[in-house]
């Protein structure tokens, strides 16, 4: 059965550009473009993992993965976050929000797909 | 003739013998097997080698499709700024740019867009005037050698000065200051991108200010 991947983030390019990454690796893909939208979809599609961008508007992407981890129905489900900061204090935030692993922007695909089928395995 | 007897000593000797001969086989075998894992095991490492210099082409490939597959999409000025900084902040790696466009006649060029950098410096540029203003009267991309990223550069270094062409004309240049930490220096594949930008993006650019606003009203009334 195919493993489903929600991904969350408010820029239509960097969701274009996880659809090229991941197309053809066999995963099913739903996408959400805010925080508080990634939230409602982690819910309702029940996605294997989530590939969560951090700054977005209405709910950013801590608090959604704060928000993901503390409900019964997804809490399984592991989180990578995608970031442009690298530093060491938002590293920590994003494991202590929940997170499973984190990527950093510009995203490298081989990376990615390495974390995910890690994760997922 | 004396028949030859073949005593208990002979038997030792002839066991003796056809185990050694058996070890050295063995032996040579060994040899042989260790040298096909060997061989085996470099041709493995250039498989890889292969595979990552593949995979990395492919994302290059993946990349310059999306940045034109975005510019080609948008309808409207505010959109194309939009995804130009996507483009800048999310398969570059910078934070800090500046969009200018130049101005009638090309005296100099006004800044339309920016992100962490202070604006007010950059509010015109002339013709000329330093890297940013050579990148307007040449037409030819500036690219910063060696490290540029934040713990490298001081805030407000130029990096990089991308030329936007309609031809030979240039409507416009992009100018890229430290880029993130995680990402030290411009790669072969950020000058491939750059060249689509310098051609696609002008066009792009072009195109959404010259399309009526109400003739996408007309075609789609829900995007009002």
């Amino acid at each position: 059965m195919q493993k489903k991947i929600l991904l969350v983030d408010d820029s239509n390019t960097v969701l274009l550009m996880e659809r090229m990454m991941l197309k053809d690796q066999g995963f099913d893909l739903v996408t959400a473009s805010n925080g508080k939208e990634g939230v409602e979809k982690a819910v309702r599609e029940r996605p294997d993992l989530i590939l969560m961008d951090v700054v977005m508007p209405q709910m950013n992407g801590f608090e959604a993965c704060r928000e993901i981890k503390s409900r019964i129905e997804t809490k399984h489900i592991p989180v990578i976050l995608v970031t442009t900061r690298s530093e060491a204090s938002n590293v920590q935030v994003g494991f202590e929000s929940g997170c499973s692993d984190y990527v950093t922007k510009p995203i490298n695909g081989v990376e990615l797909v390495t974390k995910i089928k890690s994760l997922l395995a | 003739m004396r028949d030859k007897k073949f005593g208990p000593g002979d038997y030792v000797r002839e066991v003796t013998e056809n185990t050694r001969q058996y070890i050295l086989d063995l032996q040579g075998e060994n040899g042989r097997l260790r040298r096909l894992i060997a061989e085996a095991e470099v041709e493995h490492e250039r498989f890889v080698e292969r595979y990552v210099t593949l995979e990395r082409e492919n994302m290059n490939l993946a990349n310059l499709y999306v940045a034109s597959y975005r510019l080609n999409e948008v309808t409207d000025t505010q959109g194309f700024l939009d995804v130009l900084q996507e483009i800048i902040v999310n398969l570059v790696g910078c934070e800090e740019h500046a969009v200018f466009e130049a101005t009638e006649g090309g005296a100099g060029m006004k800044l339309v867009r920016s992100m962490g950098i202070d604006a007010s410096r950059y509010e015109f540029i002339a013709r000329g005037d330093g890297e940013l203003g050579a990148t307007l009267a040449t037409g030819e991309l500036f690219l910063r050698p060696g490290d540029v990223n934040n713990t490298v550069l001081p805030p407000g270094t130029l990096s990089a000065c991308v030329p936007l062409r309609l031809g030979s004309v240039v409507v416009g240049v992009i100018a890229l200051f430290r880029l993130l930490p995680q990402k030290s220096q411009y790669e072969a594949h950020d000058r491939e991108l750059f060249s689509l930008l310098g051609a696609h993006a002008a066009r792009a650019w072009y195109c959404t200010q010259r399309l009526p606003q109400h003739d996408l009203v007309h075609q789609n009334p829900a995007a009002v």
